[in-house]
């Protein structure tokens, strides 16, 4: 993935959360637009990781660390889900396909590790 | 995690250096300095990593304690004289974008504390200046480490380099995000990837590798 993809999902995801949840802007305000921007940079990071390693887990296991540090933040769960629900739809098209089949179902599984069963 | 390690963690948070040496300083009274490093220290700093991700202290508090430990860890570093004229070296870095640097510190100690001349480049070195100074230098030994799961890419970067060189160093891996990682593939020869700085001190010693049951494919 190049840093121009990179950028773009990034700054797309975070303003389509903003915009479906504008209460967030109350909640957290720019600097915590400027954080979700950062957060999905650091989703990539970790999903390229899983990538090239071949390792699901580590997304996974970053996915468990994540949600402390959000939760803990005052961030919930859902919000979490919802991100990654909306990289599993900005994705496709804008990576290659193989990285595109793995990225896919590394965040639908921490999805799965994230719902409440 | 032990009690003594809480101890110090709390100390270390409390920025209270006086009090923080004077405990480890007593600890070493009747323990080695790879007890204290992975017994105490590492459970200490592991620990009040935990606690910044459950929003308990702050990032600041989490700096002003990696300082202190910092500081502790240079303050009981043996630095021998030179039993020879001709002492093994080793150089000692992190990647580009890795800022964790305690772990480095105590590897370099361990190395020092078995007569080895250490070159500390510490953490975040570009690349091409890691190439250029293993050149120069010729150590027979470059280990480098990562925190951050993340950082492993960047890792395998620099050992597939270095292996690349002409003077053929040995690699140790290690750090928080090497000894998490789970694959089972094995590394190549020339490659060591170390869990515990205890497997980091028996290979020093004895030139044993670890017989870790996880490796990763570098």
């Amino acid at each position: 993935m190049n840093i121009d993809i990179k950028n773009k999902i990034a700054s797309e995801t975070a303003e389509s959360i903003y915009e479906a949840y504008p209460t967030l802007w109350d909640r957290f305000g720019d600097r915590g637009f400027e954080h979700t921007e950062k957060d999905n940079h650091h989703h990539l990071d970790h999903l390229e990781t899983a990538f090239s390693l071949n390792d699901e887990k580590v997304f996974i296991d970053y996915t468990i660390w994540l949600e402390t540090v959000l939760t803990s933040r005052n961030v919930e769960t859902a919000l979490i889900i919802d991100n990654f629900e909306r990289l599993l739809e900005i994705l496709p098209g804008n990576i290659d396909k193989d990285e595109e089949i793995f990225m896919t179902g590394c965040l639908t599984n921490a999805i799965a590790v994230l719902r409440p069963s | 995690m032990n009690s003594k390690s809480k101890e110090l963690a709390d100390l270390f948070l409390a920025g209270d250096e006086k009090q923080a040496l004077q405990l480890v300083q007593t600890y070493l009274e009747n323990h080695t300095k790879d007890e204290l490093y992975q017994l105490v220290l590492t459970p200490a700093m592991y620990w009040i990593g935990e606690l910044w991700e459950k929003n308990i202290i702050t990032v600041a508090d989490e700096h002003l304690a990696t300082a202190i430990c910092d500081f502790v860890v240079s303050v009981t570093e043996v630095r021998r004289p030179a039993l020879n004229s001709h002492k093994k070296k080793v150089m000692v870095l992190g990647p580009e974008g890795e800022d964790h640097y305690i772990g480095l510190k105590m590897v370099s100690s361990l190395f020092k504390e078995n007569g080895w001349e250490v070159q500390y480049l510490g953490p975040n070195l570009p690349l091409d200046a890691a190439i250029d100074s293993a050149n120069r230098w010729q150590p027979e030994v470059i280990a480098l480490s990562a925190a951050l799961a993340y950082r492993l890419p960047i890792l395998k970067e620099y050992a597939e380099a270095f292996r690349a060189l002409d003077f053929k160093p040995t690699i140790i891996l290690g750090g928080r995000a090497v000894s998490m990682a789970n694959w089972t593939a094995s590394e190549p020869e020339g490659t060591i990837i170390v869990k515990e700085l205890d497997q980091l001190k028996k290979w020093i010693q004895t030139g044993k590798e670890p017989d870790n049951d996880f490796s990763i494919s570098i």
